[in-house]
């Protein structure tokens, strides 16, 4: 019976002139497991999402899917969060909340399940998943295997019928991936499951799979038992992303059966090899090393802390110009530590680590490298001349996008790019073909050989044996700190029984030698499909860029202006003092004249700002926004409320209980815009939104504690209002304090931040609807830390701690909280004049990016 | 792992304990409940955190100094002078006595605001949110989830572009950028998962894994009875305590005893299991 069934589906993007399905007709029957191959940009991820509405890309669709008979998309809401789940390919992004119990909830909560029932699931998937020990602990210390393994859970414990995982396994490493991957097999047997997974390991899944379909270019090009397709992605070229016994099959009988598995692989070369003898392998004449080594590792011990084991513990190490050297080890074995030795980023204690010239470390994690708004400009920020690493790595019609908006592939390509600009000698590489589809394994192989042909240092550790049996010219195992063994590849895995190569094990008995399919296929006598030729494009041009000019007469003004609001300055200085206005009479000193100074002074800075400002061409435009009736209502409220409560505490209480009328002004300020927030129900893309720039503040906070008040959140909170809207910017700035504090300590002082912080971002929102330059939001931050933040502050610390208010203290207060006012003020416009261009640029590009423009948020 | 006997216990019930205390301490004026309050406190702390506690006196005593000698100084009511500033004003003892009782406030407060933060995680915290207002309480847990995902990113992006830029102060610069734009593309992956397991239907329930136990309720009742009784006898006058112009007042014993006997709580209910624990496996 067909529980999912797709007939005659067609999807084209907006702004596609081709379609990215085509007449996709496909049948998903109930408790199978069905794997969806295809190179990347073949359209897997398009249709997988299009089965789950929620996550549906938005454009044209003709035919239609059906779950049970009727169509996804008459589904109500509920039944198509309960009934398809989803797992997408990155574990991180996908994980909500903080604690691992609340994430398994959460699916649970959405739906209005009561506490027992959401017990009884979540204790249940704990177990079923192996997840008691760590049921308690925070998402944030599990390992990526872990992640995607809650991930999973999290989904299950929805009980779906169907189950989509879109490429679940691609940021895992290898044994993570195998780990995950026969979770998923047991949860399709055990509990009956369907399972639609979209996957590049294809040598773990295909076994797993009772039905393969392969995607190409949009098309549905076959679809059957997973012996079946064999030819077909042959013939389409996606040779190299099947199993080996599948590779070496097609290129050499091509008669079915075929075999999937390494022990189907085994039978059939014995039946080959009884019929045909096999061919020796040619010879492979070990590298001769001339010369000296450039990288040294002579019994070299590390540890990071003094009190926690060794991590290296004797390791030696030579790697000599112009070869590939592939290192590999298991989990723990202290590859990455390695790395950092290598690279100099950490020094043995004994022992030593030399290397000769210029090493590079490509991280992990590609997009760390990428700080401009397109592939180009990050690639010129290292080097002038790019046009051979782009070349080398293919970029050409990549320049002018974004990174982020690169596959996995392609970005992984960029970076590459961006580290051989770096001019290494030396390159090291870590997990390189993280991410990274079958189709692109072979050319980064190929990218690594002619590096070393022109007599760099390639070295690389990886969990992946198979790349490394690819391109390496010497592996070596790095077990438990220390190197166990080493050797060609060919010497190296066929001496090792089980960490070795699906075609190595295939042809143990046979062909002891033979390390990867291409040894198989030599042998066997057959063919190699022939990879098509790459042929190196042009690069384009730059785009010219314009750039207005700033017209004399307004840089003249603006030189006055600045020129008068120093000089009112130094005459403050020199004429007043902080002493005297300590130790003299308070109220006086602030006269008529004096406060006639302030006024000239903020004027002439703020006109100084207006002359300066300037449009720029294109650059960051915020999408105008109308305030919305609900924050009106907020306003308003706080307007009539706070005042009418100060005047019935004047009148009834006589002023006396000050803490308590302060008390409850501040709730008159906070409680408006919280109710209104819950009320709204806020959208999940606006909630997450609203969470990272709250981290990004706590964060800070916590990053500049050695300094008091020179703290970047203000600055962070005013930002928020500017791109997003007054609402918004009240709860970043409050939600950012209530949380640090939560981090940090509690306190009497806690409202009264989050009210300051909250006003400030509000105050924002509503003065530069239309974004603002730089400077205006410096003069801006420098007030609003002063005269808002700072008084309010100052205010609340009165009232905390002096335990009677009168005029004098209040004074007081303020008088001496005025030089950390004035820091903070500093730090607002340092880090507005800093922050600004770039922060407001970012969030309107995800607000475009993501359709999160109209007003606020409220679409 | 829960710090001791009283952090174990159901949010609700740590809230209550610390809201009745810190109420109680904050607007009780009076020189017994105020030197209750800070020795319970400092016991309490104690228990808490070890030796540890000296950092947060250390925090404390500075700022009880400083209330301390500011209030004879700006404060000049009461009958015994001892003393007149060059301005002309008095000083007097009142005024020297008011600034040490609200010294030992101020410490006495944030003492206990330590023992708060410390029982009352921030899990514990959501908890109370949790059912007023939920779409804030999934806030904060995502900005809490969100943290730590932050620092690692920025640790990983400043790692990468080590020898990019030799400047520290652009690097930070660009390792921000970095890591600002991932954090945000990242959130947008997080907004989609959470669609997909449904955010957004309407009548969204809130869970959480504190069960009420007996003891838990054994407590609610004791702190309801406790301090419903302390709050009838504060209306009553039994905290009052007149500073000026003359430092008088009545001390009730039975009263100061409740709030002793309620300050003290955690620290008896730590004592009392730990004890069953050992009675517990003397029996086996």
């Amino acid at each position: 019976m067909a529980l999912i069934e797709i007939r005659n589906l067609s999807f084209t993007y907006p702004d596609c002139a081709e379609p990215a399905l085509q007449e996709i007709s496909l049948t998903v029957p109930s408790g199978s497991f069905t794997v969806l191959c295809g190179a990347s940009g073949s359209g897997k991820t398009t249709l997988l999402r299009l089965c789950k509405p929620p996550v549906a890309p938005h454009g044209e669709r003709s035919g239609e899917i059906l779950l049970d008979g009727q169509s996804v998309l008459s589904l109500d809401a509920k039944a198509q969060a309960s009934r398809i789940g989803f797992v997408s390919q990155s574990p991180e992004e996908q994980i909500v909340t903080d604690k691992v119990w609340h994430e398994l909830a959460f699916g649970l909560e959405s739906l209005g399940y009561d506490t027992m029932t959401i017990r009884r699931r979540t204790a249940e998937m704990a177990s079923f998943f192996g997840i008691e020990d760590w049921f308690d602990s925070d998402t944030d210390a599990l390992s990526g295997g872990q992640k995607q393994i809650l991930n999973l859970a999290s989904v299950m414990a929805l009980q779906p019928e169907i189950l989509i995982l879109d490429e679940p396994t691609a940021q895992l490493d290898p044994i993570a991936a195998t780990e995950f991957l026969s979770m998923l097999s047991r949860l399709n047997r055990e509990l009956g499951t369907t399972v639609l997974l979209s996957e590049h390991r294809l040598e773990d899944a295909l076994p797993l799979a009772d039905q393969a379909a392969v995607l190409d270019g949009g098309r549905l090009l076959c679809c059957g038992a997973p012996g079946s397709i064999g030819l077909t992605m042959r013939d389409h070229g996606m040779f190299a992303a099947m199993p080996a016994a599948m590779r070496v099959w097609s290129a050499v009988v091509a008669e079915p059966p075929c075999p999937v598995t390494v022990r189907e692989g085994r039978k059939w070369l014995a039946d080959f090899a009884a019929h045909k003898p096999l061919k020796e392998l040619p010879r492979m004449a070990e590298k001769a090393h001339t010369g000296e080594p450039c990288v040294l590792i002579r019994e070299a011990w590390f540890r990071y802390e003094k009190d926690t084991p060794d991590v290296l513990r004797g390791v030696s190490l030579a790697a000599y110009p112009g070869e590939v050297l592939a290192i590999v080890g298991g989990n723990g074995a202290g590859k990455s530590t390695l790395l950092k030795l290598l690279d100099g980023e950490r020094k043995p204690y004994r022992g030593a680590a030399e290397t000769e010239g210029k090493t590079v470390l490509m991280p992990q994690q590609p997009r760390t490298l990428f700080a401009h708004k397109t592939l180009r400009e990050s690639l010129m920020e290292t080097a002038q001349d790019i046009d051979d690493a782009v070349h080398l790595c293919r970029l050409e019609r990549l320049l002018e996008r974004h990174p982020y908006d690169l596959s996995g592939g392609e970005m992984q390509r960029a970076a590459l790019a961006k580290v051989l600009l770096m001019q290494p000698d030396t390159l090291l590489l870590d997990e390189p073909t993280k991410g990274v589809d079958a189709a692109f394994k072979p050319v980064l192989a190929e990218i690594l050989r002619s590096l070393a042909a022109q007599g760099k240092t390639v070295i690389l550790v990886s969990h992946d044996v198979e790349f490394c049996a690819l391109c390496a010219d010497r592996c070596a195992l790095l077990f438990g700190g220390s190197i166990a063994s080493e050797g060609t590849p060919r010497a190296f895995f066929a001496g090792n029984g089980f960490y070795t190569t699906a075609a190595s094990r295939m042809a143990r008995e046979l062909l002891p030698d033979a390390v990867t399919a291409e040894d198989l296929i030599y042998a066997c006598g057959g063919e190699l499909p022939q990879a098509q030729a790459y042929a190196p494009e042009e690069i384009p041009p730059a785009p010219v860029k314009e750039t207005a000019k700033l017209p004399l007469w307004r840089k003249l003004l603006a030189a006055i202006f600045g020129a008068s609001a120093i000089g009112i300055l130094i005459w403050f200085l020199r004429t007043s003092s902080l002493n005297e206005l300590l130790s003299g009479d308070l109220s006086r000193t602030l006269t008529s004249a004096e406060l006639l100074r302030y006024g000239a002074f903020f004027a002439s800075v703020l006109l100084c700002a207006v002359m300066l400002r300037q449009k720029r061409s294109g650059s960051i435009h915020i999408t105008r926004r109308k305030t919305p009736l609900r924050t009106v209502l907020a306003c308003i409220s706080v307007l009539v409320l706070v005042p009418l409560t100060i005047w019935l505490g004047e009148a009834v209480l006589g002023g006396r209980k000050y803490y308590f009328i302060s008390l409850l002004v501040l709730l008159e300020i906070l409680l408006p815009f919280f109710i209104s927030f819950e009320g709204r129900k806020p959208k999940a893309r606006e909630l997450v939104l609203i969470a990272s720039l709250c981290a990004l503040g706590v964060a800070s906070r916590a990053a500049f504690f050695m300094l008091p008040q020179f703290k970047p959140v203000l600055a962070l909170t005013i930002l928020a209002g500017v791109a997003l809207g007054a609402e918004t910017g009240f709860l970043v700035g409050s939600v950012t304090m209530l949380t640090s504090n939560l981090l940090f300590s509690q306190g009497p002082w806690t409202p009264w931040q989050m009210a300051a912080m909250g006003i400030v971002g509000f105050l924002a929102g509503l003065l530069f609807r239309r974004g603002a330059s730089r400077l205006l939001l410096a003069v801006f931050g420098a007030i609003a830390a002063i005269a808002v933040y700072g008084l309010i502050m100052n205010t609340a610390s009165a009232v905390i701690w002096a335990h009677t208010v009168t005029p004098e203290i209040l004074l007081t207060y303020y008088v001496t909280g005025f030089p950390v006012d004035c820091v903070h003020a500093a730090a607002t416009a340092l880090f507005l004049w800093l922050l600004a261009d770039p922060m407001l640029e970012k969030l309107e590009r995800i607000k475009r990016k993501y359709g999160l423009q109209t007003g606020g948020f409220s679409k | 792992m829960a710090r001791d006997a009283f952090s174990a216990r159901h949010p609700g019930v740590n809230f209550l304990f610390f809201a009745l205390v810190l109420v109680m301490t904050a607007f009780w004026m009076h020189p017994v409940s105020l030197a209750i309050s800070l020795a319970t406190g400092l016991a309490y702390c104690a228990r808490l955190e070890g030796a540890k506690v000296w950092q947060t006196l250390r925090f404390a005593l500075p700022v009880a100094l400083l209330a301390a000698v500011i209030n004879p100084l700006f404060n000049h009511a009461g009958a015994t002078i001892l003393w007149y500033f060059p301005s002309g004003n008095p000083l007097t003892m009142e005024s020297i006595l008011y600034g040490v009782a609200a010294a030992t406030l101020l410490a006495a407060m944030i003492l206990w605001l330590r023992c708060c933060t410390l029982v009352l995680s921030s899990d514990k915290f959501l908890w109370l949110f949790g059912r007023a207002a939920p779409a804030l309480s999934l806030l904060l847990s995502m900005t809490l989830r969100f943290v730590p995902a932050f620092r690692r990113r920025y640790r990983l992006v400043s790692q990468a572009r080590r020898k990019l830029r030799k400047n520290r102060l652009l690097r930070a610069a660009d390792t921000l950028s970095i890591a600002v734009t991932w954090s945000l593309e990242a959130a947008i992956e997080t907004a989609d998962s959470m669609k997909c397991r449904g955010y957004g239907l309407p009548g969204r329930t809130s869970f959480s894994i504190y069960r009420l136990e007996t003891v838990d309720r054994v407590l609610l009742g004791f702190f309801a009875l406790c301090g419903g009784g302390l709050i009838a006898g504060w209306i009553a006058g039994a905290f009052a305590w007149t500073w000026y112009p003359l430092a008088h007042g009545a001390v009730f014993a039975g009263f100061q005893a409740a709030f002793l006997l309620l300050c003290l709580t955690p620290v008896i209910l730590d004592a009392w299991e730990v004890r069953q624990w050992r009675l517990s496996r003397s029996e086996i």
